[in-house]
This record gives structure tokens, C-alpha cells and sequence, in this order.
């Protein structure tokens, strides 16, 4: 099947030829994540409390990920998208009803009672969605930061003793690695609102299934750093259609656009390609990850 | 390399000062129930990572052309 006379497909605007490429990758991750969480479901014999929070949690991502296949074929409003992304993450919300702890490093355990599973749960699953869909539109980077950050959140939810969410979580992040592959530069498909409002959605799921949310904060401080560089503009949502995108140079570098964003931080302090910018970004992107790790280690 | 890395370091600075001193707002708002101080840390946390995400951006300016120099 091919994307591009279907209609789905995009330009590679950082390509001097500007390419068209298939869009709405992210159809395979989500693919690859219901065929994988249904054949565990299948041989998981245990079914015990552990195994429907599993499929809480992977209902969310998956419902997401439909959010994102509907925004990539018909252009939701950002009025309906979050309500949709709300809707999403009832499966969670409803087996997170009984738990109305949230834990802080340092701090300790506070109860929040009901304001948890029907306040805390979908807002994190609305903001962490629409964070991921900003800091995007180079080549690797969405699935890149997926990677780091679902492989950062399974390894943690593993070793805090809940395996079945590092089980999704190892699940999310192998099937981000692999459309990585293709996803990397130059890349020959794009992951689309389906694999970012996805990702968002994963990171969320696993920071609440396994009770490590502000790690799961820490990872998104990245997202969160480019959308606040974005809202502070004063024309927020109106940037790209003010000064339009970043430009390729001859050599290959990248010449910032004229608002505030993480990636155009990297292209002001020295020239440099589209490669080695989602380099630098995935590396900013695992220092988080370490630090998460690291709160992690030391608070728990 | 080592002006991306310089970026990196910098990045950090919106979360170190916003949790920083929203730990230091925990740690004096013992007058309150826990829910209302963790209320009261959220609503300090978002302007302080606000403000450290523009003081990020302004560093990024003042480092580029003496960088770049």
C-alpha cells in the first residue's frame, strides 16, 4: 500500500527538493501494539489485577493512537482533539479509580481521593498527548524521544516492581525502535499525529499505571520546555504561519525561524544539519532520562 | 559539539529552578493540608518553569555570539 496517491503523505520540509513522503506512520506502532498486548493478554494465565491494568493502560495508548489516525485523515479541531484524548483515557481512569495516592520525591505520599483517577489521570494523558505532537518535524525525532523515554519509563516501572506495565512499556518502545528505522534521516515515512499523540499517551500510561509520575514529568520537561517557549510568543499557534518553518541552507544547516522554540535554540549557537539537530536533541532527551533514572534510584 | 552540549546544560535550568523552589514553598506552607500545599507547589511550579524556560532562551542568545566569535 502506498500512502502518498491515497492522500496521506506530507512534505520534507527541511529537504532542499522538499520530497514527499507517506504520512500517518504511527498506524504501525499502533498495529505492532494491539497485536503484541493481545497475544500477551492471551498467554497471560495469571489475570489478576496486574494484568487489567495492562489493558487499561494499552486501551489508552491504543485509543490515542486512534485520536491521532482521525486527526491525521480529517484535520480535528484543537477545540475536540483534547476531549477526544479525554474520552481516551477512560479505561485508565476507571482502573485507577480505587488509588487516590500520588507519591513526590522527597515529599512523600499525598491523597488526592477521586480528584487522582478523575482529574490527575486524564489530564496528564491530554497534556503529555499534546505535549509529544509539538517538539516534532524532523526526521527520528518523535520516534527517537518515544524510544528514550517509554525504554527510560519500563525500565524504571521493572525495577519498582511492576512488571506487567514494564512489559507494555518494553512493547511501546520496541515498536517505536522499529519504525525508527525508517523513520530515521532521510527518512522515508513520518510517525503523523497517530505516533506522536501516541507517544505522549504511552509516556503518561506508564508514569500512572506503575505510580512514577513525576519521573514520567521529568521526561516530558523536554516537550513541556518547547511548548512554553511556544506559548510565550505573542502569537502563540500563529508562528509558523508568521515566519514560516526552518530553512535549509546550500551546506545543508539549518537557518532558524524567527520565534522561540528548543530546536531553534540549538540551530542559533552553531550551524548545523538536520541530523546531527535530532543528535543533539536526542541527547538533551537522555539526559532527562538520566535524571529521571537518578530520581528514580535515590527516592524510591 | 561542545556548544549543542553547552545548549543541553542549559535545558536544565527551567527544572532545577522551578522544583527547587517549589520544594522550598512545600517545605513553608506547613500551615496547609498536604492536598492544598501540593495545589499550592503546582500553581508556584508552572510560572517558575515558565519564567526558567524564557531564562533559557535568553541565555541561548547571550551564549550564540560569543560562541560564535
Amino acid at each position: 500500500m502506498k500512502f502518498p496517491p491515497l492522500g496521506i503523505s506530507g512534505i520534507d520540509i527541511h529537504k532542499p527538493d522538499g520530497p514527499v513522503r507517506a504520512e500517518m506512520g504511527g498506524l504501525a506502532i499502533l498495529v505492532a501494539l494491539a497485536a503484541a498486548s493481545t497475544v500477551y493478554l492471551g498467554v497471560d494465565f495469571a489475570l489478576d489485577g496486574q494484568s487489567v491494568l495492562f489493558a487499561a493502560a494499552a486501551s489508552t495508548i491504543m485509543l490515542t493512537g486512534l485520536v491521532g489516525v482521525a486527526d491525521d485523515v480529517v484535520e480535528l479541531s484543537q477545540r475536540f482533539k483534547p476531549f477526544l484524548i479525554v474520552v481516551a483515557s477512560i479505561p485508565l481512569m476507571l482502573c485507577l479509580l480505587s488509588r487516590g495516592w500520588i507519591f513526590i520525591p522527597e515529599i512523600g505520599s499525598i491523597h488526592l481521593g477521586l480528584l487522582y483517577p478523575l482529574v490527575a489521570v486524564p489530564l496528564a494523558i491530554t497534556t503529555s498527548a499534546n505535549f509529544s505532537n509539538l517538539l516534532a518535524g524532523f526526521n527520528g525525532l518523535e520516534a527517537g524521544c518515544a524510544a528514550i523515554s517509554l525504554g527510560t519509563m519500563a525500565f524504571l516501572s521493572g525495577i519498582t516492581g511492576h512488571p506487567t506495565v514494564a512489559v507494555l512499556g518494553c512493547m511501546a518502545t520496541f515498536a517505536y525502535i522499529g519504525f525508527l528505522m525508517l523513520n530515521w534521516y532521510p527518512a522515508r515515512i513520518f510517525p503523523g499525529d497517530t505516533g506522536t499523540l501516541m507517544a505522549g499517551a504511552a509516556l503518561a500510561a506508564l508514569g500512572l499505571a506503575s505510580g512514577l509520575e513525576f519521573e514520567a514529568i521529568v521526561l516530558s520537561i523536554p516537550a513541556a520546555m518547547d511548548f512554553t517557549l511556544k506559548m510565550m510568543h505573542r502569537h502563540p499557534f500563529k508562528q509558523r504561519h508568521m515566519f514560516g518553518n526552518a530553512k535549509v541552507r546550500v551546506d545543508g544547516t539549518l537557518e532558524p525561524a524567527g520565534y522561540p522554540a528548543v530546536a531553534h535554540a540549538f540551530m542559533r549557537v552553531s550551524p548545523i544539519t538536520e541530523e546531527g539537530l535530532v543528535v543533539s536533541l536526542l541527547a538533551m532527551q537522555a539526559v532527562f532520562a538520566a535524571l529521571a533514572i537518578g530520581i528514580a534510584l535515590v527516592f524510591t | 559539539m561542545i556548544r549543542q552540549a553547552a545548549v543541553i546544560g542549559l535545558s536544565l535550568l527551567p527544572f532545577v529552578l522551578s522544583t527547587g523552589v517549589a520544594f522550598l514553598v512545600w517545605e513553608f506552607a506547613t500551615a496547609l493540608e498536604a492536598v492544598w500545599r501540593l495545589i499550592l507547589v503546582v500553581l508556584v511550579w508552572i510560572p517558575m518553569f515558565a519564567g526558567g524556560t524564557q531564562l533559557f532562551w535568553k541565555a541561548v542568545g547571550l551564549l550564540a555570539p560569543k560562541l560564535q566569535a
